[in-house]
């Protein structure tokens, strides 16, 4: 990642994927994860806290129906498959049940619940030795954090239409499959980013390892 | 109950990571039955994509799966069938 002390013209030195030379805008890209508070919620409130959960996975899970059909007919069936096992993530049984059991009977809001157990499922997945299956963590978080938009009342931008169509490079710490599948390929010159799994993103490159400081 | 078990090799070179976790968990719940997975000293529920993540199964390493339910035979037939098949990944 560019570091805050290098100078503007520092070299950096970056694994490439994809051989060519882009000049352009640069647009930093951040992956903003919504702010979660722990919140309480009254014993009279569970049974409604308890849909409000369902409703948010339910319209996390048509979301990544859609990422998941935009993908396939965009780029391969094969690199839509991550969707969906974020569909899965979202309707895993443990998941389910951790989260409900937190609103019941430690009355935690649906997001502080889904939040938390879906933390704990990434940090688990993150201690994996194997780093494939352990870049599942943040498709854990990816997903959560989609559910958690919903229950917090924030309208998720399609940035597929509306955003800058200047052609630009890409400059972020981390893409989560959900950032990449929205990108539209005309507008960006490159990619250059600091932890790459093996993410769509990726497949869009011959690399289907696991790169880190990459440039495609 | 009917009980049904078996012994499986993973044999495809990924493991089980997303798309074939994605398979053996969308295979399992296809079944009524209680499907449990067992790697070393790790368990999880065939249904629980995170489950099978968490197992951090890879080439060479063998599970065996456990069915308890009307189906389990059946169950457990179809998902031997799919890891002997390598999650039809490789051919």
């Amino acid at each position: 990642m560019l570091s805050e002390n290098s100078s503007p013209m520092s070299p950096l030195h970056v694994m490439a994927i994809s051989p060519g030379i882009a000049i352009g805008p640069v647009r930093l890209y951040k992956t903003v994860s919504p702010a979660v508070e722990m919140t309480k919620i009254s014993p009279g409130q569970v049974e409604v806290e308890q849909q409000r959960l369902q409703w948010a996975l339910d319209a996390a899970i048509g979301e990544l129906r859609e990422l998941s059909e935009h993908v396939a007919q965009t780029v391969g069936r094969g690199e839509a498959d991550i969707f969906e096992a974020q569909q899965l993530m979202l309707q895993d049984p443990e998941l389910l049940t951790e989260t409900s059991e937190l609103i019941t009977q430690q009355h935690f809001s649906a997001a502080a619940a889904l939040h938390q157990v879906a933390e704990h499922q990434a940090q688990e997945l993150e201690s994996l030795e194997n780093e494939t299956l352990a870049a599942r963590a943040s498709d854990m978080r990816d997903v959560a954090a989609r559910a958690i938009r919903h229950l917090q009342a924030e309208k998720i931008a399609d940035k597929r239409s509306g955003g800058d169509s200047t052609p630009q490079l890409i400059v972020a710490h981390d893409l989560t499959p959900s950032d990449t599948a929205i990108f539209d390929p005309r507008t960006i010159l490159g990619i250059y980013c600091r932890w790459w799994s093996d993410h769509p993103c990726c497949h869009y490159s011959p690399c289907h390892g696991d790169p880190r400081d990459c440039w495609l | 109950m009917p009980i049904a078990e078996t012994h499986l090799v993973i044999t495809n070179k990924v493991g089980l990571h997303a798309r074939p976790a994605r398979l053996l968990v969308q295979t399992a719940a296809q079944f009524q039955s209680q499907i449990r997975l067992q790697h070393a000293e790790k368990a999880a529920n065939a249904k629980s994509i995170v489950g099978v993540l968490k197992l951090g199964a890879v080439l060479g390493d063998t599970l065996v799966v456990r069915a308890e339910g009307e189906d389990a035979e059946e169950a457990v037939k179809t998902l031997s069938d799919l890891v002997n098949r390598k999650f039809d990944e490789e051919k």
